[in-house]
């Protein structure tokens, strides 16, 4: 097993690289891991947006009643109420949004689009979503109040106007969701988790597969190799053994990562092990992938490139660092000819699927297959590329 | 003996592919990659949400005639179903596609992910929407939400009233109560004030982060000029270091022509960016000024590993490689939550992260009027340029050798 060695020893020269990777991505494993963790096992409550409002209108009945329910709806943060101070909250995101609230608003609020209220935010379509939904919601209702006492003011009094209209609002959908919400957040950190490893997996393991085969497969060192007695064919089979050892290795200590930041249970549920085994299948067609890199491109620059350039273009093009709906149409077709691809596939269905339904079945069978075939094709094709270069050697 | 090296290193520069390949191709592939990865969210106003189908349970709310199923028929799109597939028109302007089932069916679609949640209203119940396991933050949640809440609570409002005009004997009729809801239509209250940062999607930080990556990048290239000099590195520098030239000479002959180098690069990548209408902003000035600094700091760094670490040239390469990368990550360029997350619960980390302060200062560029917070990382980059500057000159000076 010498050559399996010696490819250990090419690794251990590049092991900053693999501890950078991996220190960075534990830690933010933990950061997210602990959000989930700390999250409890009831029913969905919303999450509270943080929110400054500027109350020009001191006294006047709408604005006040707004001002409060706001107070119910959001966290109220004390901002002062400069340019700058404000400017500062949006920059930094201590605050989500701002409303200011003009003077004399409620007393020509029945004529709003004279004096609208202003809000200044941040991005974030759930965020301006919100924001939009409850202060509509408050005014519209204090209007539909308005226009009743306008039919006939003994209706009910002025002042009692905000209180009903608490009760009115305090009416909520109840949100749940089909099972455990804990075992949905393990199942969601799991699968987010594997989805990011993809990204880490090519940087470190294709990466270095791909720079310790660019070594390896250095002329001398070969034909120094075969003088000593081992056969091209027993060495390919050592390096391939090593290949296969180190990817295991590397996807391992991720995992093991994974289950101290998000927990083992997220891991070691049904989903959790359906996503661990997506994950591995995705693993082998990577190595695959990785031998074919490393016998098409033989020179270091041309790997250094690929190494940067080629986990981004997957990661952007397959939905694993933004939504596959965001992804533009024709890079998520290029993105399919690739693995990493249908192990996203998989792991969407694998979390939003019953376990054993026939359509998850039908989605796991065709995505693993796909990888599977990858596999076996990227192989098949590395090994002739290499015959074909050593025929071009040998003769 | 400078200009020399310097015209030397630069025909260098062009006849070396491998040179080429990085500095070249590099920067622009992957300012094109984000280019064609974010086409669909460069621009927030023209991004469309799909209709979200959900399953509503059969109650006595949902029979023909009753409020709630006129709601669901005005405001939902409507569909068919083709065999288990359900068909509807994902062009709509309506947000829900609500599909009446009985439970059991109802759970099935759900199960099968063919329907996002189960939407349940009986008499004298809230309204209740169970979900499928999915994302209950995301906006599709609270769209389904939100709609459900308004239905309720005008619900509520309304009979209020009629049973307030029933104790109270006050005659009114249908078509008032109509007209008391038919007059909100279309009001909108809120103003948006037009603050620059209003105007971007979140996710200008991915064009920001990758134009702070390109200059941080030059880190490669420290290393690379460091390698160049030391004469333990390659044969090349070997050689260099017998000939009658001074080390510090040649340093700042191969140092002043690799720089100039780099950030005539990175600014042709910035005129790329703007030639690909990527939004980074309209303050032209400042961004090269940040660009030609971010550089220098990127370079200098590099020059500071290079001289400074021990070991071979290959491990300080893959460090010149990996080094950008994970600044990268830690400031958006992969995703902007992980940015977040990292200012949030780790800011000293953030404080250290050069790539960051570019990333800030171009960010202040756009939201502010005033140039203070960009100025601030300025200073705060040229802090750390002067200290890198210092790290190489004590890490290149009188260098010894055992060997060569």
């Amino acid at each position: 097993m010498r050559v399996f060695k010696l490819y250990f020893q090419i690794v251990r020269s590049q092991l900053s690289v693999i501890f950078i990777y991996v220190g960075i991505f534990s830690l933010i494993a933990f950061i997210f891991g602990s959000n989930i963790k700390s999250m409890p096992d009831e029913a969905y409550t919303p999450k509270k947006l943080d929110v400054a409002v500027y109350n020009e209108d001191r006294g006047g009945a709408v604005a006040e009643g707004l001002h409060r329910y706001i107070g119910t709806r959001f966290n109220l943060v004390d901002i002062p109420d400069d340019k700058k101070s404000l400017d500062d909250a949006l920059f930094y995101e201590r605050i989500n949004f701002a409303l200011r609230i003009p003077k004399g608003f409620s007393e020509r609020f029945e004529k709003p689009s004279e004096l609208p209220i202003s809000i200044e935010k941040t991005q974030g379509m759930q965020e301006n979503m919100l924001v939009d939904i409850e202060v509509t919601k408050y005014l519209d209702t204090w209007q539909i109040y308005n226009n009743a006492r306008n039919v006939s003011a003994d209706l009910f009094a002025q002042e009692d106007v905000e209180e009903m209209i608490g009760e009115d609002l305090a009416k909520e959908t109840t949100l749940k969701v089909f099972g455990s919400q804990k075992e949905i957040l393990n199942g969601i950190g799991a699968k987010t988790y594997t989805s990011y490893m993809i990204y880490l997996l090519m940087s470190t393991v294709l990466s270095i597969i791909c720079m310790t085969m660019l070594i390896l497969n250095d002329k001398d060192t070969r034909a120094r190799e075969m003088v000593a007695g081992f056969t091209d064919g027993r060495r390919y089979l050592e390096l391939l053994l090593a290949n296969v050892v180190f990817g295991i290795i590397i996807w391992g200590i991720l995992i093991a990562v994974g289950m101290i930041s998000f927990g083992a249970s997220a891991f070691l549920g049904e989903k959790g092990l359906m996503l661990l085994g997506s994950s591995f299948i995705h693993l082998l067609a990577m190595i695959s992938m990785a031998l074919l890199i490393s016998t098409i491109f033989q020179q270091t620059s041309a790997i250094e490139f690929i190494r940067v350039i080629w986990p981004l273009f997957i990661a952007f093009s397959s939905g694993i660092f933004i939504p596959m709906e965001f992804v533009w149409k024709p890079l998520q077709t290029a993105a399919s000819f690739f693995p990493a691809y249908w192990q996203v596939v998989a792991d969407e269905a694998i979390l939003k699927l019953p376990k054993g339904s026939p359509k998850l079945i039908e989605i796991l069978t065709k995505s693993f297959s796909i990888e599977l075939v990858m596999m076996v094709a990227f192989f098949l094709l590395s090994l002739a590329i290499r015959r074909y270069r050593l025929k071009g050697e040998n003769s | 003996m400078f200009k020399h090296i310097f015209i030397a290193q630069t025909k260098l520069f062009f006849r070396n592919k491998e040179s080429i390949l990085w500095n070249l191709l590099f920067p622009f592939a992957m300012v094109t990659l984000y280019y064609v990865a974010f086409h669909n969210i460069a621009d927030t106003e023209n991004f469309k949400i799909d209709p979200v189908p959900v399953a509503v349970e059969k109650t006595d709310q949902t029979i023909e005639g009753m409020p709630f199923r006129q709601f669901l028929e005005s405001e939902g799109e409507s569909h068919t179903m083709d065999g288990d597939q359900i068909l509807y028109d994902t062009e709509t302007n309506k947000n829900l596609v609500p599909i009446l089932v009985d439970r059991p069916a109802g759970e099935k679609l759900v199960e099968s992910g063919k329907v996002d949640g189960m939407i349940t209203y009986e008499k004298g119940k809230p309204i209740s929407y169970v979900l499928g396991p999915r994302d209950i933050e995301n906006y599709r949640v609270i769209m389904v939400k939100a709609m459900m809440d308004y239905y309720q609570q005008r619900e509520n409002t309304v009979t209020r009233i009629i049973n307030e005009a029933v104790d109270r004997r006050i005659p009114i009729s249908n078509d008032q109560v109509s007209q008391m809801i038919s007059t909100l239509n279309g009001k909108d209250y809120l103003m948006t004030l037009k603050t620059p940062v209003s105007n971007v999607s979140k996710y200008t930080v991915f064009y920001l982060a990758i134009l702070a990556y390109i200059c941080i990048a030059a880190v490669a290239k420290g290393i690379d000029v460091v390698g160049n000099v030391e004469a333990v590195y390659s044969p090349v520098s070997m050689r260099a270091a017998i000939s009658p030239t001074s080390k510090r000479l040649r340093f700042i002959a191969v140092m002043v022509a690799s720089l100039v180098m780099a950030v005539l690069l990175n600014l042709l990548t910035f005129g790329y960016m703007l030639l690909l209408k990527m939004p980074v902003g309209d303050s032209y000035g400042a961004i090269v000024g940040i660009v030609v600094l971010g550089t220098f700091v990127g370079f200098f760094m590099g020059t500071a590993v290079g001289s400074l670490l021990p070991g071979k040239m290959t491990l300080k390469n893959g460090l010149g490689i990996i080094l950008p990368l994970a600044m990268g990550f830690m400031s958006g360029m992969m995703s902007v939550e992980v940015k977040y997350a990292i200012d949030t619960h780790l800011p000293v980390v953030q404080k250290f992260n050069p790539l960051n302060a570019i990333v800030e200062g171009l960010n202040a560029l756009r939201f502010y009027e005033t140039m203070e917070i960009y100025s601030h990382n300025m200073v705060y980059l040229g802090g750390l340029l002067v200290a890198f500057i210092a790290l190489t000159m004590i890490g290149l000076r009188r260098a010894d050798y055992e060997s060569l």
